[in-house]
């Protein structure tokens, strides 16, 4: 398990409506995107897996909030990548490339964690195994990780896919309003009723958190 | 709203805490993957251009011959066996149009019968019947059958078909048997 205990400061700006400067302000960058997506687009795989690159902790990191298993987590982005590329003809270089990978990890970590809570219902009616015994700070880790997806999973799919992008790919709300479809001020506000609800979810857990 | 932006940053603390960071070994695994992404994208329509007409053409004649099926089965010119037979009502006059030429199976079972059975006009020659007055019956057989209707002359019209020797003998028998109670 590789969590990243400890990266306290890194995010704290991004929350505060500043843009997380995915945008790719360098025109021989956007040059260098539409070639690598021309080039995807006629069936190259290595401009594909390069456009991607860049990506991919972030996408991974959503589908391993949603699905919590490192395997699992893989296929996620993989399908992810797969269904991205399928309308990779709709993207529009010198936009936000991380926004447009980010909603489909997040569209396939509704449907991770919809398999999670059916799975938790399973376990829960069903007397789970002993796990044995585990170094202290990972297994308390390993609570911590449960019930944010447990909360995650409690919010309405539009709420915990903004939560993943704000929180986990670190999109702006210009970029989160881009995949979801709406003005800057919706995604904000939407954001904002998302975050309150999971603080609440959470209120336990975060007055223990250091 | 400062202890808000506060509790956004714990939570946001919290989501960096419990994050799942990839492996060096899971982001090659990854890049790996996006590589075969459109080769694999590519087989999957190059296989689904294969499949989907030949499916729609599986379905397209399964319709076609369900259709037919249907339409032989359900077809006003085929005759339905639980159906009886119509009775013929048309009046017994001659018809004026001329006759069809017999067919060659007709013609050859008509020189092929026996010719031990006299022919109409023969008969009627020998036992002294004019076939004008014939002709004048049948008229009034038909003008007795418009009077009636078609429902009432059913039973007359089913009597005009030619009796087999064995109906007549049961006819004739039976006829006998009445007269000679009634005498």
């Amino acid at each position: 398990m590789n969590i990243a205990l400890g990266t306290m400061d890194r995010r704290t700006a991004p929350l505060h409506g500043v843009s997380s400067g995915n945008a790719l302000a360098d025109p021989a960058s956007v040059s260098v995107e539409e070639e690598l997506v021309r080039r995807a687009l006629a069936g190259d795989g290595h401009a594909f897996a390069e456009l991607v690159r860049p990506h991919l902790p972030v996408l991974y990191r959503i589908a391993a909030r949603a699905c919590g298993d490192v395997v699992l987590a893989e296929d996620a982005v993989q399908e992810a990548l797969t269904l991205a590329y399928g309308r990779l003809g709709r993207y529009r270089p010198g936009t936000s490339l991380k926004a447009f990978l980010a909603a489909f990890a997040a569209r396939q970590a509704h449907t991770l964690l919809r398999g999670e809570r059916r799975r938790r219902s399973r376990e829960e009616t069903s007397a789970s195994p002993d796990r044995g015994p585990e170094p202290l700070e990972v297994l308390a880790a390993s609570r911590t990780m449960a019930r944010v997806r447990a909360a995650l999973a409690k919010l309405p799919r539009k709420r915990r896919q903004v939560v993943l992008l704000r929180l986990d790919a670190d999109l702006s709300y210009a970029e989160i309003a881009q995949v979801v479809g709406s003005t800057e001020g919706s995604a904000r506000v939407l954001v904002h009723l998302a975050l309150k609800e999971l603080r609440d979810a959470l209120e336990d857990v975060l007055e223990t958190a250091p | 709203m400062s202890d808000e932006n506060h509790e956004d940053e714990k939570l946001s603390t919290l989501f960096d805490g419990t994050a799942e960071q990839p492996s060096p070994a899971s982001l090659t695994k990854l890049h790996a993957r996006a590589a075969d992404v459109p080769g694999r994208v590519r087989r999957q329509r190059s296989i689904a251009w294969i499949v989907l007409p030949t499916a729609l053409g599986s379905i397209a004649a399964l319709a076609f011959v369900l259709v037919q099926h249907r339409s032989t089965s359900f077809s006003p010119t085929r005759p339905l066996a639980a159906v009886p037979r119509a009775v013929d009502t048309r009046p017994a006059t001659p018809s004026t149009a001329p006759a069809e030429p017999p067919s060659a199976v007709a013609r050859s079972e008509s020189t092929a019968a026996p010719t031990s059975e006299p022919a109409a006009d023969d008969v009627t020659d020998e036992l002294g019947f004019d076939t004008d007055d014939s002709d004048d019956a049948i008229g009034a057989a038909a003008a007795l059958d418009t009077e009636l209707g078609p429902s009432e002359g059913d039973g007359i019209d089913a009597m005009d078909d030619p009796p087999s020797d064995a109906n007549l003998d049961v006819w004739l028998r039976a006829t006998d048997e009445l007269m000679q109670e009634g005498g």
